[in-house]
Order: C-alpha cells, then structure tokens, then sequence
C-alpha cells in the first residue's frame, strides 16, 4: 500500500509541475504541440528514473559534503546520453525540444527528487518515485500543450481539428498563453482538492530537505 | 581529519570516471548513427535544389568567403551548390543554394534557422523569389521588422554569388 502511494502521489497529490511549480521552464517552453509535451516527458522521466536509480545506489559511498556535486555530475551525465539518444533515433523530436533537452539538467524536478527523496530511500522505492513524478511532469506538460495546441492552433498531435483550425487564438500558442492555460490549470486543481494537495506543514522550516544541514529549524 | 578530505574527492573522481566512461560508450553508439543521418539530410537537401545531377563533388573553400560552409560542383556540370552559414538576429542561419552555371540561382532553401517566429518567418516563406535571379538580386527588399534576419539571408546568397565568382574563375 505505502509503494503504491509513492507511485501514485506524483500524479496528483504532489504533482512536481502543478502544485510543487517546479520545472516550470520546460513546462511553459515546450508545451505548444502534444507531441513535444510527450517527447519532453519521456525524456525528462528517463533522466530521473536513471538518476534516482544511481543516487539511491551510492547514497551511502557519496559523503555529505560533495552529494550536490556528485547528483550534477550524475544528472548531467544521463542528460547528455538521452541527448546522443534522441538526437540518433528521433531526429524531429531533437529539432522541436531544441536548447530544452540539454537544460534537463538543470530541471528542478530531477535535482528536488534527488535530494528530497532518492538519497534516503531504496532503489526500489526511488524507482516507484521516479516513475510517478515522470508521470505527473508528463501529464502535466501534455494537459498544458493539448490545451495550447487545440485552441491555439486548431491541431492535436499535429491532426487538424476540423472547424477550430479557423478560429484559433494564436496568443495561446505564444509565450503569454502559456502562463494562462498553465495558471488555469492550476487554479482547478486547486479547486477540486480544495487547494489541500499540499498539507502546508510540507511546506515548513521542518520540511526543508536541508533542514539537518542548515540547523535552524526550530529557530522560530 | 585526513579522511574527511579523502573521501569526498575520491567519492566525486570515482563518479566523474564512471559518467565519462558511459558518456564515451554512448557516443561511440550514436555517433556514426547521427553522422549518417546528418549526411543523408544533407544529401536530400543537395538533391532537392538540383534534381537532375548524379553526383555531387565537394571543393576546397579556403580561398572562398568566410560564410560559405561547404561547395559543391555536381559531376555533370548542371551547376554549383554552397551550404552558406550567416549569423542572423537570433544566432546561425544556414541555408543552401545552387547557382547554374548560367549565373543564375536555381533554388535556394533554409537548413536550420532560430530566427524570432512569426516575425522572420515571411523571410524564408519567400524563398521562391531567388529563383532565377542574377547576383544584382535585384527586386529583392527587406521584409519590414526583420531586417536584420533579411539583411543576413541575402548577403548569405551575395557571398554564395562571391564563391560562385571565384570557382569560375579558377576553372577557366
């Protein structure tokens, strides 16, 4: 039952990209076609998978001082490997996600499941982790680009909508309806779980994953 | 005390030797994958400005502009094509062009471009509007609120019509 609470609370409870707002730059940039959405999620979900996977294994040989260090190195080196991979077998993909593959490295996602959950829990468990924030990122970023891509260019996954496709509102497909589709987005989730998705204790001094190095916890 | 400064550095060079192991094995798969694929696209694109030739043969371009990436002579003398890199408004624009060997342009066409959308797109929807033309280029404007990327694009085809100048002569 726990494990599949750890599988299942990436995709709504604790979804990364509509209620903890992280990676949010993949998640406004890429998001104007369905099929990028898909590309990027996939993409991003190997990088944790294959990251929490080696974090979680070495959490006990990577002494505390140099972990941030050792899960860049780690991150970065699973990033460019699923840029070598993309780039030789989905060459389109390559060519639409652009300067945004490479910047998985950098996404807060990852990096926040590595220091929050990968390297105090099991293979096992951060396996189940990886596969549900994967997950939520990837619906999240599909919800966001269908959204986009119907009402901003009257397509889905590329297919014309027949009698959308001439009154599309192009501002949707460019920066700013980003932000509003993704703000709408939330604003329903919020809505429908009574914006209790996150308890807010969570959120707290004490929830901090650097709280045990920092030490101020419990200063206020 | 000494420990605690060993293990930290040989904890990180272990890992940092493992990743570029796995990066090293990794390219070394993909590697000829993309190279091939990059040289089939190349040769689509060759092929789709002249139809018509059966081979094409690459040419040195030391003496050629700075710009001119790569020229090409296709082996039954139909024409020359030069891959041609400028820098635009937003980075890298590469484009390809062949010129008969009238002196004329038989077609050019955009390979990767990061132009700013919407606004630099009529520059390269308007590609069909080289065709035929000499290098006076002439009828050929800027499109308003883009004229750096056009300013790029069409000193790009200018130097193409340079290296076109400069293989003539050589040859004759």
């Amino acid at each position: 039952m726990k494990k599949l609470s750890i599988l299942t609370k990436g995709i709504f409870k604790e979804n990364p990209v509509l209620v903890f707002l992280l990676g949010l730059c993949p998640t406004l940039a890429v998001s104007t076609q369905a099929s990028n959405a898909i590309g990027m999620g996939a993409a991003t979900t190997f990088v944790l998978l294959g990251s929490n996977i080696a974090i979680s294994l070495c959490r006990r040989a990577i002494p505390d001082k140099v972990r941030i260090p050792c899960y860049i190195v780690l991150i970065a080196g699973f990033v460019t490997l699923i840029q070598m991979i993309v780039e030789a077998y989905a060459y389109p993909l390559y060519m639409s996600l652009g300067i945004f593959l490479p910047l998985i490295a950098c996404n807060c996602i990852v990096f926040a499941r590595a220091e929050v959950f990968a390297n105090k829990n099991t293979v096992i468990d951060s396996i189940l982790d990886a596969v549900g924030m994967g997950a939520g990122f990837t619906l999240a970023l599909f919800a966001v680009a269908s959204l986009r891509e119907i009402f901003g260019s009257g397509t889905w996954y590329g297919l014309a909508i027949p009698g959308l496709s001439s009154y599309n509102v192009p501002l949707l497909a460019m920066a700013p309806g980003g932000f509003i589709v993704f703000a709408v987005l939330i604003a329903i989730l919020n809505k429908v779980s009574n914006g209790k998705a996150v308890k807010k204790k969570e959120f707290g001094c004490a929830g901090c994953p650097s709280a045990s190095v920092c030490g101020k916890g419990g200063a206020r | 005390m000494k420990k605690d400064f060993i293990a930290p550095i040989l904890a990180l060079a272990v890992i940092c030797a493992v990743i570029a192991g796995a990066l090293a094995a990794g390219n070394a798969v993909t590697l000829p994958i993309i190279q091939s694929a990059s040289d089939a696209r190349a040769l689509s694109a060759m092929e789709r400005v002249i139809p018509n030739a059966d081979a094409f043969v690459q040419l040195e371009t030391d003496n050629l502009p700075k710009t001119i990436a790569e020229a090409y002579i296709t082996s039954n003398n139909t024409g020359y094509i030069f891959i041609v890199s400028v820098n635009g408004y937003g980075g890298e624009i590469r484009l390809i062009c062949a010129i008969g060997t009238d002196g004329r342009i038989i077609k050019t066409e955009t390979l990767a471009e990061t132009e700013t959308k919407g606004i630099a797109t009529p520059v390269f929807e308007r590609e069909h509007l080289y065709i035929g033309m000499d290098s006076s280029l002439n009828g050929i404007d800027a499109v308003s609120g883009a004229t750096i990327t056009s300013n790029a694009y069409k000193n790009g085809i200018l130097d193409a019509f340079e290296a076109y100048e400069i293989i003539k002569g050589a040859q004759a």
